[in-house]
């Protein structure tokens, strides 16, 4: 496993350059174009990049970042390079300005290898609605990446890039790594600006970190994370997100919500997460049983309150100012609606047209309004059970990797399937996904911990004492 | 079951057209989502719309000073249709 | 002749504030530009901009609210308006509907009524369209997006299209006062969408309301609840119905006219804002903006009157105009001769500056305090202080240089007084005469003719003095 801590070591003890290191990334990317990783890969700037990586190295002032190559996906804003939200709507569309956690990974000299695709606008669980490129399950390329940011989970997974940064609205950070055997954390709401990310459901995003290690999710959190004064959602805080690495996990309380092992979850999934949990009794961790009774609720407020959300964000591709825009429109109502309905795939229309319907007159109270309500409720049941237990474990899919194509056409079918994850999203907490093995079918089954708000470092220091026993499943590619 | 008419409603909010084919095939599909949607009725919460813990004081809000994007170039030059350094849309009449 | 129907108007007064960036990014307010040179990716809609609020836009909007008599929120929210127009690039606009930050204000009229104010709340500009026929396009420039307004929402108090003029004219007035926006119609700073409807005399239920909007001067107001008064009075007379609608006005036909049905069937879809924190008060804060109210145009009369020894009239005069009370303001503080001050300021410095569309007054306080006290002095008399101030306003310059230059500082030369005076004597024994025989009338002959041979020599109250002292010596 080609951890972002191992390959520190080596680029400091020039071991190679960074530059040999992304020539055999880029190699490495061309050679497995089949996997529709990246939407663009920034081939030019990242050997730029990496000259300079390997001046500041030799200088001797190298930041945790320095030098490695990472991928970011496509709904983070880089001035200047295509951001396209995997949408025809945006497909040309190079952003004016870099998004707060881009100026921060550029200021620690990483080297930048290109854009990843992901499904359109991070709307989907499969990366299957995407326009442009279609990532495949390095494990099983006939199986879906999971998404929405599955470019990044099949670029760390097939080791395209060292890490990559994905975005997580309902688990799309989670689930993805959970379908590619590797780590990704959704961190706590507020700690991670969200300036450049290209907004889904505002009150929901997370930029977060997809890797082959929970401290390599620490390290790049450490260095993309704090308020920002472009972001007023961003809370102060302080926290070093590899706080909790090397800590015993003894004494610890591990909430196990029953309704999170109930129908519907695949009964390998169901059995792997359960030796998680024995495994952490076997360190010296106590297992206590959680309820949460607002998950039947869970996902339908979470569709109302995103798609409510998005159907605003969404609005403002009118083919005006950027983007996709229709042909020889004769009036400007025709030119919003013809770009619109050719700019937006299947799957976006559907969550504007509900969360239009959500919001709009002699819906809003019987909807969207009563989605809030079930947002407070949830949120106050995660203050109860945090105040019995220091972390909480599920699954975080309830099925392994699916077949491309299966699900495409149901929706209800693939909204339900977010189960496990968008309550971390409605209740603003940190939640992380670990590889713990495969089902038979060699398909990479993961499982989740997460935390009260703010509580990040300790989920990142529990997820690295089982990967220090229980290393990650490789693809064979 | 969503009617035609709220359909349509909700098409012409959001602007977008869609083909006969497309409306029925989103009518059934509006339908079965909202039935799952419709499981939130079930719940009996109230919201309170006054949540302190989200807030932010009076006295943090930003301060009152100009600081000017450097790239308003790069805002123009996205635009599909421009002219005189503004965007083109076909006449507004109101 | 009785009257048949009540009129009923309703004011939604916007108005843009005067702070130096926008209200959600650090773009530059201020008016003008080329197209397109005050925008940044937030105000231009870029995905992945978020808004990022102005204290000063919400300091300004409480200090409105609190000068027309408003609570203020301690916890206050805002929410996106949703609907598609070019000049909007977000597609929503970010405004406040649940938790405004002002509520229950109000305001009174010279008429006696209580105009009451149902809310005031932040919200942003939209961008600025023009039109091209030729090509049959219209092309959107950015600039004005995201700047800073108010809406101020009144109840449907306001009973004439005059009771309307003057509230709008008052809250401009006061708006400009408390130094939160220029108050230029013709900038488009203040903007009014007037609800207008008919109820029969007397009764309390209200009629179907059209909503007029975009009205950018005042004599649009009047004009347009005029007109919409004689249409629905026209419709009810005819035993017809209003039709509760927005129409707006033509200022060439001056009459009003539905617009399309679409605008009517709008449904905004407002939800709270997710990308802004709700924002907090505390009492200190509230403490402290009301410390910040500067005084108003009425109790600026009050002091005028009471505290100056100005007349109620003068008073008034004076406090028309924000400008011109400051200018005033700004001379007594230097020479605090109030009233003399105020005598000059109105006849010299107001009747040359309010026909005027500009608020400059090209010469300071300072100077124009320097010429009151000289023809206080009698260092100059008082029309050559006149012409000092005119001399200043066509050609600028210091008033003393300016005094000196055109000879106008008087200088008593006393051996010239006895001079000139000595000589009129020795002249005209006849006239000497005559005065001995009781004809003191040829007093005025020798000060009319010392004063002229004496000008830029001596005051007339010196001349007067030694030729009192020669007659009495007679």
């Amino acid at each position: 496993m080609i951890t972002v801590s191992l390959l520190r070591k080596k680029l400091d003890q020039k071991e190679f350059s960074s530059v040999e290191l992304t020539k055999e990334y880029l190699k490495k990317i061309h050679e497995n174009e089949h996997l529709g990783a990246f939407n663009t890969i920034c081939e030019e700037e990242a050997l730029i990049s990496a000259s300079k990586a390997d001046e500041r190295i030799a200088s001797g002032d190298a930041l945790p970042l320095t030098g490695i190559p990472m991928a970011i996906k496509d709904n983070i804003c880089t001035k200047g390079i295509k951001t396209t939200c995997s949408s025809k709507m945006l497909e040309s569309y190079a952003p004016p300005y870099d998004a707060t956690v881009m100026e921060k990974l550029n200021s620690q000299n990483i080297v930048f290898l290109g854009k990843t695709s992901m499904d359109e606008f991070a709307m989907g669980g499969s990366s299957q609605t995407s326009a442009l490129s279609k990532p495949k399950n390095p494990f099983n390329t006939e199986c879906v990446p999971g998404g929405s940011s599955g470019g990044s989970a099949t670029a760390v997974s097939a080791g395209l890039c060292s890490a990559a940064l994905g975005s997580d609205t309902g688990g799309s950070i989670r689930q993805p790594a959970a379908f590619c055997g590797i780590t990704g954390i959704k961190p706590t709401y507020g700690t991670v600006s969200r300036f450049g990310l290209v907004a889904f459901g505002s009150s929901l995003d997370q930029i977060g970190p997809m890797a082959n290690s929970a401290e390599d999710c620490g390290i790049i959190l450490n260095a993309i994370a704090g308020q920002d004064k472009h972001d007023r959602t961003t809370r102060k805080h302080d926290i070093d997100f590899l706080s909790s690495i090397g800590n015993s996990i003894k004494g610890m309380k591990i909430g196990l919500p029953k309704e999170f092992f109930g129908d519907g979850i695949d009964e390998e999934v169901k059995a792997a997460v359960l030796n998680v949990a024995k495994f952490y009794e076997n360190m010296g961790a106590e297992l206590v049983e959680v309820s949460m009774p607002t998950l039947k609720y869970a996902v339908s407020a979470y569709y109302l309150l995103a798609c409510a959300e998005a159907s605003s964000n969404l609005s403002r591709y009118d083919g005006v100012k950027y983007g996709y825009r229709t042909q020889n429109p004769e009036s400007y109502d025709e030119l919003i609606k013809k770009t619109r309905s050719e700019g937006f795939g299947t799957e976006v229309k559907r969550r504007i047209l509900l969360g239009t319907y959500a919001l709009s007159s002699g819906y809003y109270d019987a909807y969207y309004k009563k989605a809030l309500a079930v947002r407070q409720q949830c949120k106050a049941e995660h203050d109860e059970i945090f105040s019995k237990c220091d972390l909480m474990l599920t699954p975080t899919a309830p099925t392994v990797a699916y077949k491309a194509g299966a699900n495409i056409n149901d929706p209800v079918k693939m909204y339900l399937a977010d189960i496990c994850t968008v309550t971390a999203n409605i209740a603003g907490i940190p939640a992380i996904s670990v590889p713990c093995g495969c089902d038979k079918s060699g398909m990479p089954i993961g499982f989740s911990l997460s935390a009260k708000r703010f509580d990040d470092a300790k989920l990142i220091g529990a997820a690295d004492i089982f990967e220090k026993e229980n290393p990650h499943p490789t693809a064979n590619i | 079951m969503i009617s035609k008419e709220n359909l349509e409603l909700l098409c012409e909010l959001s602007k977008l057209h869609l083909t006969d084919e497309e409306f029925a095939e989103y009518s059934k599909e509006m339908t079965n989502i909202i039935s799952l949607m419709d499981t939130i009725g079930e719940s009996d919460f109230e919201y309170n719309p006054i949540d302190t813990a989200n807030a932010v004081p009076f006295s943090e809000l930003r301060a009152d000073e100009i600081e000017r994007f450097d790239n308003m170039k790069g805002i123009v030059d996205n635009g599909p249709e421009t002219i005189a350094n503004q965007f083109v849309v076909p006449k507004i009449v109101d | 002749m009785c009257k048949k129907y009540d009129t009923v108007i309703g004011l939604e007064i916007h108005a843009e504030l005067s702070t130096k960036t926008k209200a959600f990014c650090t773009c530059d307010a201020s008016f003008g530009g080329d197209p397109n040179t005050h925008i940044c990716p937030v105000c231009t809609g870029q995905p992945g901009a978020l808004p990022i609020i102005n204290h000063a836009a919400v300091s300004y909007a409480m200090r409105a609210g609190l000068a027309l008599n408003c609570d203020i929120n301690r916890y206050t929210r805002f929410d996106r308006k949703n609907y598609f127009y070019p000049d909007l690039p977000k597609a929503y606009q970010i405004s406040q509907l649940d938790l405004p930050l002002c509520v229950n204000g109000s305001l009174e009229l010279s008429t006696g009524t209580v105009v009451r104010i149902h809310q005031i709340h932040l919200e942003e500009d939209a961008g600025k369209m023009v039109h091209d026929d030729y090509h049959g396009e219209s092309w959107a420039d950015y600039n004005r997006c995201s700047v800073p307004l108010i809406e101020i929402v009144t109840e449907p108090d306001i009973k004439s299209s005059e009771e309307a003029a003057e509230f709008v004219s008052k809250i401009a007035l006061y708006l400009k006062y408390l130094n939160v926006c220029d108050a230029k119609m013709q900038e488009g700073s203040i903007r009014a969408d007037v609800n207008v409807s008919l109820k029969p005399a007397g009764s309390s239920v209200l009629g179907d309301r059209a909503e007029i909007k975009n009205l950018n001067s005042i004599r649009s107001i009047q004009r347009a609840i005029e007109s919409e008064i004689a249409r629905q009075t026209e419709i009810l007379e005819g035993g017809g119905k209003v039709v509760q609608e927005t129409r707006r006005f033509d200022d060439a036909t001056g009459t009003t006219s539905s617009l399309r049905s679409k605008e009517n069937a709008n449904d905004y879809r407002y939800f709270p804002e997710p990308d802004i924190l709700a924002i907090t008060f505390t009492d200190e804060d509230i403490e402290k903006a009301k410390s910040e109210i500067p005084l108003l145009p009425h109790q600026r009369v009050e002091r005028y009157t009471k505290e100056y020894g100005l007349t109620d009239e003068d008073a008034r005069v004076i406090t028309l105009e924000k400008y011109l009370s400051d200018f005033y303001d700004q001379t007594v503080r230097i020479y605090p001769q109030y009233k003399n001050v105020a005598n000059l300021f109105l006849t010299e410095i107001m009747r040359r500056v309010k026909d005027t569309d500009s608020e400059d007054i090209p010469i300071s306080p300072k100077d124009f305090a320097k010429v009151v006290e000289m023809a206080d002095k009698n260092t100059v008399n008082r029309n050559d202080a006149k012409s000092i101030i005119r001399i200043m306003f066509e050609e600028g310059g210091d008033p003393e240089e300016i005094a000196k230059k055109n000879g106008f500082i008087v200088v008593e030369d006393t051996a010239a007084i006895a001079e000139v005076i000595d000589k009129l004597f020795a002249d005209r024994p006849d006239l000497i005469e005559d005065y001995k025989n009781g004809k003191t009338n040829v007093f005025g002959f020798f000060m009319g003719q010392a004063n002229r041979a004496l000008t830029g020599k001596a005051t007339p109250m010196s001349i007067k003095a030694y030729l009192e002292k020669k007659f009495s010596e007679i």
